[in-house]
């Protein structure tokens, strides 16, 4: 059907033609009393698929995903009316759809705020979808509008339910285990597309130069969109909700700590001092000249400079005698079982125990995002041993950054056995990490208080128990 | 939108050179850069070379979007060399009044010669760069990218990937020993290539 400027269609008046594809053409049309709606003509052979796609559509009800307000079949030729985008050009000029591809042609990249705005918008209008267990099939900058400022997905006439096995889809936006299955779609499938959408945005790049980030790109800003992205182009993202952890909680963790920099310095400088007065403990109290008995008003003592590179052993620190343990521990015998003890291990907490500043988060290991991975998905149980195996692998392999802590470290990675074994050893025979853990800990809960007031009194009462057992611990090795 | 894929994950040189279909899309980003820069070398001003560009593009593809080519003819580079020359001397007649002395062929110019190697090599290392792309992790091609190829702080890039120094630095080592393989098989197949490999050493 050759459609132009006047004609009417669909009990709308014609404007101007403002998108075409292999399906059909767009055009943006004006209805009875005024109002802009986007008309979709479609070819004839393909009229069939997309009323299929409409079909299965019907019932999708959500703000983030286009709505479907007229539908006509003319002969052979379907068409419909949906809402219209935004205009890009602001009224002037011709009118320019306000797409995701528009706006990468104009600006050739979104910044990152714009970037997450439209991800969670997307995000919602995927889960409505993938709630009824439909899939689009066709994610990609050209079916992102922007509707009243709001960002929506447009495009069903490829929504089909889970498993359909059709090879449907757009060039770079296609993941390849829908190729490799021969068009099988999953979930999974539309999160690639999303990744790819998303990759194009933050990027400017095309799909296919996946994942080639621009030399002009700030690496530092967007370490948590990109790593969702890699998770999403790996398939390893099945649900929006996991998407939306993986890039808001990541990046609302990014926001915290820039915000709270300062707020940092206070802890750390508290535990650096708290080490140097340490060593400086553990190097006086070795020496051959008896210590001098306490004076009765002895002055604040000064704490020495730390070492640049403390050449010690293991065994030149005291060792806590096992009673001892047993009694500062009550029935538990190691870190980790008073972590236990104290009910530590809500696993909600383990991003930021994964993002603690101690021990650098974002340089402990690769398995860290497979680990959150399937943290997420395991149950309870599963969840407690992740956390507790994560935050003792923390202490052994995260990138220390005090001196003292990376000898400590050093020190217990050369020795030789089996990983859990190493780490028993080193969170029940060496005090300096055994404070480190507890200093984790006390550092995490107090930003826990300074964070999210409604968790203040149980909080509060973690971190009196806590700095109750670092003070006896400390008591313990002097 | 229905399309059809392409199966194969060989890149572009590898499916012209096995005589698979090539899109027109997919030739034009790869050569025209090549193109565009030996007819700017013969003096040709920036129109006039995307002229040759489209006039070799029509060449190859014709009536069709697609072209095979047959490796029976000659190596591709020889063979694309010399439709550039062609296009170049057919263009230059088209636009000017033609000397009864006129050579038929452009005389040999070592200075075009050498600077269509070069681009030439510049394609390879993007070929090789997309090969590696398929052989590694898109973590690991990153971590490359960002540290050995941009020259980033490795602590920068470290945090922006979540993971550690050290595993940029392997990164690093692992992407140069397969792209110095790449390389290598490259001169292999093609002798007169000489890629420089200095830069992949560690």
């Amino acid at each position: 059907m050759i459609c132009n400027a006047g004609d009417k269609l669909c009990a709308c008046t014609v404007l101007q033609k403002c998108g075409e594809g292999s399906y059909g053409e767009v055009f943006l049309a004006e209805n009875a009393i005024g109002g802009k709606v986007a008309l979709k003509i479609l070819r004839g052979k393909y009229s069939g698929r997309e009323i299929a796609g409409l079909k299965n559509y019907k019932d999708c009800n959500h703000p983030n995903l286009l709505k479907i307000r007229h539908i006509e079949i003319i002969d052979d030729t379907v068409c419909y009316t949906m809402d219209a985008a935004d205009d890009l050009n602001g009224g002037a000029g011709q009118y320019l759809p306000d797409t995701l591809a528009n706006r990468l042609k104009k600006s050739g990249k979104l910044d990152e705020k714009e970037i997450l705005a439209m991800l969670d918008g997307l995000l919602d209008g995927l889960d409505e979808l993938h709630k009824k267990q439909l899939i689009h099939r066709d994610i990609k900058p050209d079916n992102i509008l922007w509707i009243n400022g709001r960002v929506t997905l447009s495009d069903a006439g490829l929504i089909a339910p889970a498993g359909k096995h059709t090879l449907v889809g757009s060039p770079g936006f296609v993941s390849p285990r829908l190729l490799a299955s021969g068009g099988m779609a999953e979930i999974s499938d539309d999160f690639y597309a999303l990744s790819k959408v998303i990759y194009c945005a933050l990027t400017g790049l095309s799909p296919a130069e996946y994942p080639a980030i621009p030399p002009e790109m700030t690496i530092s800003l967007d370490p948590a969109v990109n790593r969702a992205i890699l998770a999403g182009c790996s398939q390893k993202i099945t649900s929006a909700a996991e998407f939306r952890r993986f890039v808001f909680h990541a990046v609302k963790q990014t926001a915290k700590q820039k915000r709270q920099y300062h707020l940092w310095l206070l802890p750390v400088a508290a535990i650096c001092g708290g080490i140097s007065f340490l060593l400086y403990f553990l190097m006086t109290s070795k020496s051959e000249v008896p210590a001098a008995p306490p004076a009765e008003v002895s002055p604040a003592p000064v704490p020495p400079p730390v070492p640049a590179a403390p050449q010690r052993s293991l065994f030149d620190y005291p060792q806590l005698p096992d009673p001892e343990i047993e009694r500062l521990y009550g029935k538990t015998t190691g870190i980790t079982d008073v972590f236990h003890h104290f009910e530590l291990f809500d696993a909600k907490y383990l991003p930021e125990l994964l993002n603690h500043r101690i021990f650098s988060a974002r340089l402990i290991m690769p398995e860290i995002s497979d680990i959150q991975t399937a943290y997420y998905n395991k149950p309870e149980a599963h969840q407690v041993s992740l956390l507790s195996m994560e935050l003792q692998r923390m202490i052994l392999t995260g990138q220390a950054e005090d001196e003292l802590l990376k000898n400590r470290q050093q020190y217990w990675r050369e020795q030789s056995g089996k990983p859990e074994d190493i780490i028993r050893r080193m969170l029940t025979e060496d005090p300096v990490m055994q404070m480190a853990a507890i200093n984790m800990l006390l550092e995490k809960f107090c930003r826990h208080i300074l964070e999210v007031k409604e968790y203040e009194g149980k909080f509060n009462q973690t971190i009196r128990q806590l700095t109750r057992l670092q003070n006896t611990l400390t008591t313990a090795i002097k | 939108m229905s399309v059809k894929y392409p199966t194969t994950s060989g890149t572009l040189l590898e499916k012209i050179s096995s005589g698979d279909e090539i899109s027109w899309d997919e030739f034009y980003h790869k050569y025209s850069p090549v193109i565009h820069a030996v007819a700017r070398s013969k003096g040709l001003n920036t129109h006039a070379a995307d002229d040759i560009v489209q006039q070799v593009m029509l060449h190859f593809f014709k009536q069709s979007k697609t072209f095979k080519f047959d490796p029976a003819l000659a190596r591709f580079r020889t063979y694309l060399s010399r439709i550039i020359r062609w296009k170049i001397i057919d263009f230059c007649r088209r636009n000017r009044e033609v000397a009864a002395d006129e050579p038929e062929e452009l005389p040999v110019d070592p200075a075009t010669d050498t600077l269509y190697m070069n681009e030439w090599r510049k394609l390879i290392i993007a070929e090789a760069g997309n090969i590696l792309k398929q052989r590694v992790s898109p973590e690991t091609f990153q971590a490359y990218q960002l540290y050995a190829i941009q020259n980033r702080p490795a602590e920068k890039v470290a945090a922006f990937l979540g993971c550690s120094v050290n595993q940029v630095y392997q990164a690093k080592k692992r992407c140069f020993a397969i792209m110095r393989e790449i390389l290598l098989k490259m001169n292999e197949d093609d002798p007169d290539l000489q890629m420089e490999l200095s830069q992949y050493d560690l």
